[in-house]
């Protein structure tokens, strides 16, 4: 939120207000972070936030083939579950770039190639957002725990911008399963 | 703030830069949501909504303005006034408080990369309080809050 000139009246320009907090935050994410290295540059399996990635695009992983097989099983669910596989992929594809495996692609539709033991959908709808709610908030508190532990600036602010979108994720859930 | 020795048009932001952007977004949020609460009907859920906002970026503002003053920073001042738009209508509240959370997550966030320890995992949860806050005023969910 931006002040506005002190001999303004409210209500001429709420740009100034609502952009607040923006500037530096596009500087912040300008700077220099392991993340924006190049294919020439890195072995990405020696810096010490790998692992930190590689958990979290596994259990991303993990977590859209459960939105995807749940949606499989309540046909009823799928359009109100769209959305999430739609951010589910998006998160995957920037945690591929970031582990930096560019052979890595995300799970088909209905299949587990990351889980060696899928957890079994519950049989009623409300019961499996329930469990996907669940999921999120596990998800939520992983990235948590492993942002106060990345090294790189560019990995803590992306494992914090997942978590906050599991949070989300999760809201969305609870709203969904109280329409299933 | 300093430039970055390896590339001259990248920019790291100082902890304590960041830590007052994020204030300066609290003061905001905290004028924000008074000036809401005081101009909505009285007793509605939307005051209360916006009520309980209050408190919360409140205890925000006074947390960051506790840490600085412990660092022995002087924490930036309220502006005297701030442009709000109008606020005639629910909707005008809703795009007011949508557009002030998603301010402040993507402050919040750029406090995490400059911080450690308690104060990151503060940060982080900054983060995602104003990214579902968001939700609650009617925003939209997003894959990855605050980098966009």
């Amino acid at each position: 939120m931006r002040p506005g000139p002190q001999h303004r009246p409210l209500g001429v320009d709420r740009r100034r207000l609502l952009v607040g907090g923006g500037l530096l935050t596009l500087v912040a994410v300008s700077g220099c972070s392991w993340l924006d290295r190049t294919p020439s540059t890195p072995d990405p399996e020696v810096h010490p936030d790998h692992g930190l990635l590689a958990d979290a695009r596994q259990q991303q992983a993990d977590l859209l083939d459960a939105v995807r097989t749940t949606a499989a099983t309540h046909a009823a669910l799928a359009t109100a579950l769209a959305p999430l596989v739609a951010r589910a992929e998006e998160r995957l594809a920037e945690l591929d770039r970031a582990v930096g495996d560019p052979t890595a692609t995300p799970p088909s539709a209905g299949t587990s190639p990351t889980s060696a033991s899928p957890t079994p959908v519950p049989a009623r709808p409300a019961a499996a957002v329930r469990a996907l709610a669940t999921r999120s908030q596990e998800a939520q508190a992983a990235r948590r725990e492993d942002c106060g532990a990345a090294t790189d600036q560019g990995v803590a602010r992306l494992l914090a911008s997942l978590s906050a979108g599991y949070a989300q994720d999760a809201v969305v859930l609870r709203t969904t399963r109280a329409a299933a | 703030m300093r430039t970055h020795d390896e590339d001259p048009t990248a920019v790291e932001v100082d902890p304590t830069d960041a830590l007052q952007n994020a204030l300066a977004g609290e003061h905001g949020a905290v004028y924000a949501y008074g000036f809401v609460a005081g101009r909505v009907e009285p007793g509605s859920a939307i005051q209360r909504q916006a009520t309980s906002s209050y408190a919360v970026h409140r205890k925000r503002r006074d947390d960051l303005i506790a840490l600085l003053t412990r660092d022995e920073q002087t924490p930036v001042e309220p502006a005297p006034a701030y442009d709000t738009g109008a606020v005639a209508t629910t909707a005008d509240v809703r795009r007011l408080a949508q557009e002030t959370e998603s301010g402040l997550v993507s402050s919040w966030l750029a406090v995490v990369g400059v911080t450690s320890g308690a104060a990151r995992t503060y940060a982080v949860d900054a983060t995602s309080d104003s990214a579902t806050a968001l939700l609650a005023w009617g925003g939209d969910p997003s894959a990855l809050p605050g980098t966009e």
